[in-house]
């Protein structure tokens, strides 16, 4: 089942999502606007504001508040994603020109801040100090996860240890912080906010773990970038690290940096392949998935549940 | 005047420890913190109730808002691969910077000032934009986002306390401050954006048809910086109880005109 008919019966509220979206973004200047739009008609999952919406279905849910968290959301994501094109110096992403190759950099870093900034005027409609610390700190940690990744590049000395902190940082907070949040703005009680959390923060461990997988088994086309792209950039990633553990291999694998031929990234990248590397890291990140469901449990039966529990299974299958 | 520079110097070192992160400054630029904005913040703060903490959380959140929109400025278009990682980190700087002043005013459950500062943001960009594409028909529009862009943070905090009556006096003295730096670049490198608008207002509404030269340029500025620096002074004198560091550094800056314009 598709992610789109798992959450059927949220589509006019994620519509009205969508439309806020839209409508919050109302630069005055011409090109500020069509960058923002840019960014936001380029598509995306909307993960996060579903997240948000299913999390808010276990507390007093109110659209018209919950979506100013689901919109927030959304818009620091997009922002990050605008600035992740500049640092990664991407010309394309899910198949369209960023901002930064379509315009410039300078267009994207003012397009980026204009777009935290609106994220955060929005959710300034939630007046709830609780709420904003945590996102807050999130922010934060986002930031410094990104930093950290930048500073371990290339280093393959790096333990599993460090791989969880920085993916935790990357994608399963601002994941786990969703589901926190949409609990939070419907007056969840504390006890569903804090499973909510971790349920997110599982999910987006398993998330990242599959992502940094599909980084080596899929295509190009379904990537939208060459397969082994972490590893040539630099970013040592949990098959990495597993093939790693064999000395052999991680003596060729240490050979790679930023200038190693398309040859010789290609043949680690079938070393790596078949190490067994890809199944540990599978079964990795099913470990995730079984924490998140057993999560659920402990949650009351409601069909967002049930959702909750088809979206933890269907990240866990997903292809690209 | 020694009360006031001790004030700003103490704060000055709580913003530089709030922004120390050792990796991030091995590779980029030590951020930058304006002197002068911090002394009209701190100045206009004068007399409200509020207490020394309050003073410095403010002033802090301010000039870490600051900090994070001029480091992004320090992005370039020009690729290279030396510069990868600088680039890198100076982006996730001004995000991590960014970041910070969230955290801080949310740490003091202050969701209005949260409101207010992103509004500032918001039109800060908006400008930075404007002023990117160079596209203004007048030098009013031209200076007009100038002192949005170099004043709205602190414009908004003064809002918020109630004390519209320094916003106008900040716009001047911000506008008038940038329009000498960009004079002095220009006239050291030759190359500005300001000016490429500036020739771009004048070839086409004030004089259509011929291409100006830097002299002229620099003419047609220095026309309007005495115009500004009567408009600053005018604003200043409107304020009541102005301390004698900021009236000390207004001097200065119209001094600055006054040696131009009496040598040319």
């Amino acid at each position: 089942m598709k992610l789109k008919m798992m959450t059927s019966f949220l589509n006019s509220d994620l519509i009205l999502i969508e439309n806020t979206l839209e409508e919050t973004i109302q630069a005055e200047s011409l090109l500020l606007r069509q960058a923002s739009l840019h960014t936001l008609q380029a598509g995306g999952k909307r993960i996060r504001p579903v997240f948000v919406l299913l999390a808010a279905k276990f507390g007093n849910y109110d659209i018209h508040v919950v979506k100013n968290a689901a919109v927030s959301l959304e818009l620091i994501h997009m922002a990050s994603l605008v600035h992740d094109d500049v640092i990664d110096d991407a010309e394309l992403r899910r198949g369209k020109p960023t901002i930064k190759s379509k315009w410039d950099n300078r267009i994207a870093m003012y397009t980026g801040d204009y777009i935290l900034a609106l994220s955060l005027e929005v959710m300034t409609s939630i007046e709830k100090p609780k709420a904003h610390k945590i996102l807050a700190n999130t922010i934060v940690e986002v930031c410094v996860g990104e930093i950290q990744q930048i500073r371990d590049k290339y280093r393959f000395d790096q333990t599993m240890r460090d791989y969880f902190r920085r993916i935790k940082r990357k994608t399963a907070l601002l994941i786990a912080v969703s589901c926190q949040l949409g609990a939070i703005s419907a007056d969840a009680s504390e006890e569903i906010s804090r499973k909510l959390y971790w349920f997110g923060y599982y999910v987006g461990m398993s998330y990242q773990i599959i992502d940094d997988i599909l980084d080596f088994t899929s295509t190009e086309k379904e990537l939208g970038k060459p397969a082994g792209s972490d590893l040539f950039q630099g970013n040592i990633t949990a098959p990495v690290l597993y093939a790693m553990a064999d000395s052999h291999l991680k003596e060729k694998i240490v050979r790679i940096n930023e200038h190693s031929s398309r040859k010789d990234l290609d043949e680690v990248i079938e070393t790596i392949k078949n190490s067994g590397a890809i199944e540990k890291s599978l079964d990795l990140s099913d470990r995730y998935l079984k924490k998140a469901l057993a999560i659920l449990d402990g949650l009351p039966q409601n069909r967002a549940k049930k959702t909750l529990k088809d979206i933890a299974k269907f990240i866990g299958k997903r292809k690209f | 005047m020694q009360d006031m520079n001790s004030k700003i110097a103490e704060i000055k070192g709580i913003i530089e420890k709030k922004v120390l992160h050792p990796y991030l400054l091995k590779y980029i630029q030590v951020p930058i913190i304006d002197d002068d904005k911090l002394m009209l913040l701190v100045s206009a703060m004068e007399g409200l109730d509020l207490t020394d903490r309050e003073r410095e959380n403010y002033a802090l959140t301010a000039m870490l808002v600051q900090i994070a929109l001029d480091i992004h400025e320090h992005v370039s278009n020009t690729q290279s691969l030396a510069g990868t990682k600088v680039r890198q980190l100076t982006v996730l700087a001004g995000d991590y910077y960014s970041g910070l002043y969230y955290k801080h005013l949310a740490e003091s459950d202050d969701i209005l000032m949260i409101r207010s500062l992103s509004k500032a943001i918001k039109r800060v960009n908006e400008h930075k934009t404007l002023f990117y594409q160079k596209e203004f028909n007048t030098v009013g529009m031209l200076f007009e986002s100038i002192k949005n862009i170099e004043a709205s943070i602190l414009a908004k905090f003064s809002g918020f306390f109630g004390k519209d009556a320094w916003i106008p006096f900040m716009e001047s003295l911000l506008l008038l401050k940038r329009l000498l730096k960009e004079r002095n670049d220009y006239l050291r490198d030759g190359i500005s954006p300001f000016f490429e608008a500036l020739g771009a207002i004048v070839e086409t509404s004030l004089a259509p048809g011929g291409k100006q030269n830097s002299d002229t340029l620099v003419d047609f500025l220095d026309h309007e910086l005495v115009s500004l620096r009567l408009e600053l002074k005018a604003r200043m004198d409107a304020l009541e109880n102005i301390n004698t560091s900021v009236r000390g550094r207004v001097e200065e800056l119209l001094g600055e005109i006054k040696i131009f314009v009496e040598e040319g």
